[in-house]
């Protein structure tokens, strides 16, 4: 029977299980012993009852290509990630420090005495010139000045292990549905290999942002406020996981043509008449939420809501404005954020960045833009970002004239060599590329969900990792304090 | 409480639901009977259980012919079918999506399972070695997703609003059967092919043996305390569910009202005195009750500001409805 890891060829930059003389890391030992003993049929039978759970289920996303949606169930490699317990609690501890100095941001902006701004530590011309700085956010306090109430923040590795942060997602991060059924598939598929571990559980995200919902609920609502998930419907790529998040927490799924505004206070249109509503957990972004504010074409949203939000009846989740703390511009200053506003320094530092509106850090890159990315401020989902080593003369050209014509616009970073995992290809493992987008929630206190989504490129060599370009996904395990987790200093 | 929304989209999936596992059984039920007839015989018995599925000019305006491929292949599959097995099954799922968050996991799970065994159907090309592998696939598909749906849902307005579906879907279809059986241009009443496809021949043999008496059939078929299909029964259910869902400010309302009238004149024996005389006129005067009460269902429950809410999944087979 030849071993899965027959052909395991290291891949550039970290690899999570082997080091570099090629032993197992401690915190994989096991698992890799558990693989060694199958072989290329038992994971096509274990592949098959998973993607089977997932049919069943209905759990997929829907890929948009020549204006159709197909809908596709959803990928889940069968070699879970591991996060040692010594690393995660790291991790933990440098997700709500940002998080938190994120949300301090946000409140000193939109509600506070513009403190940062003021102090200099972010360029005003920066936030007010961010097409997601929403001037309708102005003067609307949130309770504890929990802006942030569901952040999701992308995490890579870099070629000796450490963690950066790539993106900070502060308005509608998505994912979590797929954590929790991944885990439960897994569940499924392999009880087994749990034996061996003892793994933090994930099933208990519906209770926790329950209860951070019902936290941050208007204070007139009392003990037990009335929680509704708001979905765009059925058609949206993320409906499966809006139903998840009412049926997890046992509230309903709204749509805006189910809530009504009457008096500056939302009601949902109910069997028995209009029933008032404290919190919604919104998954539709801040211009299409009321027809009347924002865009008028929008039908999605519910007219009058910004009313009852100014009127402080409602409190919708997350706030109105986050955009403004996750531009790709702002992104840069966050590490002064957390100085400013904690003084502490950052646990997990940026991807190396440099501002090209800044004198010095322009001349320092570029005479060598074909060893760096190229990120525009302005745009978003991956357009006009041009990656040096893969780039012609020509567009490297391009890029050093529009940094030089309009600096303002241009943020220049360092090349990120993904870290990569053992994943299934065919009948034998290879390294894979991944990421991490671990949760955190924010209400009366900021708490970082254990583990996170975990991303992974299909194709070897490949750093994509968006599941609407092939990308897949893997259980993310984090090991508990009480075991021998013997990966405490493995990485 | 329960959304409007919601309320009404497993109002929906309910009659969806019915209407497939009904459409399968007939069907099933007309393949046997038809066996035993002549080639013009059997026209008539497509045309007659068309006739009762109201989908006689849907069927003509197809290209297919009163043979028994093609008529299976209509209403199990056929695109242009609104009223086919498949297109029930999908509009089920779509309505039971559309409330996901108030369906339990393992019905929404044997949904998904029949959907997508459904629509992997293809039946001109298995009909004539596997037509009883598809009905009992159907079948058993249909009974899984109301086994677990009596045995794992919460008896909350959700399952009152697919019970109330169900159960006036179900009258709509036992009264067309019927309706369709009195009028035969054969001048046959096929009272066992009737009970069969209702699932109370055994009942009915029980109380009657092998009679095959129309009126006693339609009295069976309307007051039946105890036989499931009966009109008399799915009315008692519809009420019940309708009182379920009384609020506070709503006392008694409209189609609760429609469904005991129309229970009680069935209960105390006022229709079925009448039925001998004009069978078709009484059975008619039933079914338009029975129309009129899932209208109001509509037009008090849910549109009683009159707001439009515009659910194109909503599409119903045949111009009556």
């Amino acid at each position: 029977m030849p071993s899965l890891f027959a052909e395991y060829e290291m891949a550039r930059g970290y690899d999570e299980v082997f080091a570099a003389d090629g032993t197992v890391r401690p915190r994989y030992d096991r698992i890799v012993e558990r693989f060694s003993q199958l072989d290329a049929t038992d994971l096509r039978r274990v592949e098959a009852i998973i993607a089977d759970e997932f049919r069943r289920l209905g759990i997929t996303f829907t890929v948009y290509s020549d204006n159709e949606g197909i809908e596709r169930t959803w990928p889940m490699d069968l070699f879970p990630r591991v996060i040692a317990a010594s690393e995660w609690s790291e991790l933990e501890r440098g997700l709500e420090q940002r998080v938190t100095a994120l949300n301090r941001f946000l409140a000193d902006l939109y509600v506070g005495e513009r403190a940062a701004v003021l102090d200099g530590i972010v360029p005003e011309w920066l936030v007010t010139s961010s097409s997601c700085f929403e001037r309708n956010a102005f003067g609307i306090p949130v309770p504890y000045g929990a802006h942030c109430m569901i952040a999701g923040i992308d995490l890579v590795r870099g070629s000796d292990g450490g963690y950066a942060v790539l993106e900070d997602n502060l308005r509608n991060p998505s994912g979590i549905s797929y954590v929790v059924e991944n885990r439960a598939a897994m569940a499924k598929a392999f009880p087994n290999l749990f034996d061996d571990h003892t793994v933090q559980p994930v099933d208990q995200y519906g209770a926790m942002l329950r209860a951070t919902l019902e936290s941050v609920a208007p204070a007139p609502a009392g003990d037990t406020p009335t929680i509704v998930v708001l979905t765009p419907g059925v058609y949206n790529s993320a409906y499966f996981e809006h139903a998840f998040l009412a049926r997890s927490m046992g509230v309903e799924l709204v749509e805006g043509r189910d809530l009504v505004v009457d008096g500056q206070v939302v009601y949902a249109r109910t069997i028995g008449g209009l029933s008032p509503i404290d919190v919604i957990y919104r998954r539709i972004d801040d211009q299409f939420l009321d027809p009347v504010a924002f865009r008028h074409d929008s039908s999605l949203g519910v007219p009058g809501l910004l009313g009852a939000i100014r009127a402080g009846t409602v409190t919708v989740c997350n706030a109105l404005g986050n955009g403004v703390a996750d531009d790709k511009a702002v992104y840069a200053y966050v590490p002064e954020m957390i100085r400013y506003y904690l003084g502490e320094e950052p646990v997990i530092p940026n991807v190396t960045t440099y501002l090209m509106w800044e004198d010095e850090q322009r001349e320092s890159v570029l005479g060598r833009l074909d060893e760096l990315v190229i990120k525009p401020v302005a745009e978003s989902g991956g357009y006009g970002i041009v990656i040096g080593p893969h780039a012609t003369d020509e567009e490297l050209a391009l890029a050093h004239r529009n940094i030089v014509d309009d600096p303002r616009n241009w943020i220049v970073q360092e090349v990120v060599d993904l870290s990569s995992l053992a994943s299934l290809a065919g009948d034998h493992l290879e390294p894979r590329h991944l990421d991490l987008r671990p949760f955190v929630l924010t209400g009366e206190r900021t708490q970082v969900f254990p583990g996170g989504l975990t991303r992974v490129a299909m194709r070897k060599g490949s750093l994509v990792v968006n599941s609407s370009q092939g990308g897949g996904s893997k259980d993310t395990w984090v090991l508990a304090e009480q075991t021998a987790d013997g990966g405490a200093n493995a990485s | 409480m329960i959304l409007v929304r919601h309320a009404e989209s497993l109002y929906w999936a309910g009659r969806y639901l019915e209407r497939a596992e009904c459409t399968s059984r007939w069907l099933d039920v007309a393949s046997r009977t038809a066996m035993h007839l002549l080639p013009d015989e059997a026209a008539t018995e497509w045309s007659e259980l068309l006739r009762a599925l109201d989908l006689k000019a849907d069927f003509e305006a197809s290209q297919h012919r009163a043979v028994r491929r093609d008529v299976a292949t209509f209403l199990l599959s056929a695109p242009e079918n609104p009223g086919s097995v498949r297109s029930s099954v999908e509009a089920l799922r779509e309505n039971l999506r559309v409330a996901r968050d108030r369906v339990p996991v393992e019905l929404w799970e044997e949904t998904n399972h029949l959907h997508l065994e459904v629509s992997r159907l293809d039946v001109e090309a298995t009909y004539d070695r596997g037509s009883h592998e598809i009905y009992s696939m159907i079948r058993e598909g249909c009974q899984t997703i109301s086994g677990v749906l009596g045995e794992s849902m919460t008896r909350d307005e959700g399952h009152a609003f697919l019970v109330l579906g169900r159960t006036l879907e179900r009258s709509v279809l036992t009264l067309g059967l019927l309706k369709v059986s009195f009028s035969n241009p054969r001048g046959v009443f096929d009272g066992e092919r009737i009970l069969r496809s209702s699932s109370a021949l055994q009942a009915y043999r029980r109380l009657h043996g092998h009679r095959n008496d129309p009126v006693a059939t339609a009295v069976f078929l309307l007051d039946a305390p105890d036989v499931p299909r009966s009109v008399f029964s799915c009315l008692r259910q519809a009420e019940a569910r309708l009182a379920m869902l009384r609020t506070g400010t709503l006392s008694v309302s409209v189609p609760e009202q429609l469904a005991g009238r129309l229970r009680s004149r069935l209960e105390y024996g006022e229709i079925v005195s009448r039925l001998g005389d004009d069978p078709v006129a009484v059975l008619t005067e039933v079914d338009d009750e029975v129309r009129a009460l899932a209208e109001s269902v509509t037009t008090e429950v849910f549109r009683p500001l009159g707001e439009a809410i515009i659910h194109t999944q909503f599409v119903r087979p045949g111009r009556n409805r």
